[in-house]
């Protein structure tokens, strides 16, 4: 815990526990979203598939990433995950992003199939712009460190929304997909530990 | 049938466009909102799903976004906007279709007025 650093978020006029609990439900969220992203993309086959495989790919790491960087501001202000993962999952700020029926028992996305994952995909990333809309509205002006946290997720989780909506025919997402997978441009200067 | 009475819930002054208010009416808890465009709707104050207090909630555009999951529901309908055909059906069967209650109701005389009647569970 960093006592002054929560000193000065208390004085400052925020209800800490308030922002934690904000806090745990947004990285149980990013916990269980790196999870289903996995049966996701495993689940993105054939000629449909296989053009979203990479960008789920991107934004499975990077929501791991936020999971990852969200972790220690949580200790800091003197709150702590969960210690039985059920109730960490139960907690998580967003819905679960399932495998839709449709592609059960590796059926290959394919018309609506593939319209039904997209939709499990950018509803989830809709969740997370509000989760950290919420959280920077929040804190902006009175807690500078979570603000600035938030912000920079809230980049990462505006491109993978506007990604899945661009492969819904929504309109073009306006960049490019990541370097390298997972990238995390914004959020990978708060990943002190060993990248 | 005849709809219930309509009952004084708040005064419409005391609802500002863009808010979310909860109050009790005969006994029930009932959610109001204003949207943007002036118009008022009744809704019931907990979310569906695991009964957050949505009046802790968001407006967004015309619907309010759960504190806890950040469900979106349609104030005017009640309906969940989160696309719930892409839930699977096993999951869509334990939590059914996770609609928000509605109530009627209107504006008179100052007055915001709401038929729900009868003490009311958390989630109306």
């Amino acid at each position: 815990m960093a006592k002054v650093a929560r000193q000065m978020v208390e004085e400052a006029g925020l209800d800490v526990n308030v922002l934690l609990e904000k806090l745990i439900a947004a990285a149980g969220a990013e916990f269980t979203t790196f999870y289903y992203y996995t049966i996701l993309r495993v689940g993105a086959i054939g000629m449909e598939g296989e053009g979203l495989k990479e960008i789920i790919e991107d934004a499975r790491i990077e929501d791991r990433n936020h999971f990852e960087a969200l972790t220690p501001r949580i200790y800091e202000l003197g709150g702590e995950l969960p210690r039985d993962i059920r109730k960490f999952a139960d907690i998580a700020g967003c819905p679960d992003a399932y495998l839709p029926d449709s592609l059960a028992g590796g059926k290959t996305p394919s018309g609506p199939s593939t319209t039904d994952l997209l939709n499990v995909l950018v509803e989830a990333e809709r969740c997370a712009v509000r989760t950290y809309t919420d959280i920077c509205n929040y804190t902006a002006g009175k807690d500078h460190r979570t603000y600035d946290l938030a912000l920079a997720i809230l980049n990462e989780e505006i491109e993978h929304e506007a990604w899945f909506s661009e492969f819904l025919g929504e309109g073009p997402s306006g960049h490019f997909r990541r370097g390298a997978p997972g990238d995390s441009p914004y959020v990978r200067r708060f990943m002190t530990a060993g990248s | 049938m005849p709809g219930l009475p309509a009952l004084p819930a708040l005064p419409s002054g005391d609802l500002a466009p863009g808010t979310l208010r909860e109050v009790v009416v005969d006994r029930r808890r009932v959610l109001l909102a204003r949207l943007r465009s002036g118009e008022v709707c009744a809704t019931a104050p907990s979310c569906p799903h695991e009964a957050a207090r949505l009046a802790d909630g968001t407006m967004r555009g015309d619907a309010v976004d759960c504190p806890l999951h950040h469900y979106l529901f349609d104030l005017r309908t009640g309906r969940n906007l989160y696309p719930m055909p892409v839930y699977p059906r096993w999951k869509r069967e334990e939590v059914g279709n996770l609609d928000l209650r509605t109530f009627p109701c209107r504006e008179e005389s100052g007055w915001i007025l709401v038929e729900a009647a009868g003490p009311g569970d958390l989630t109306g």
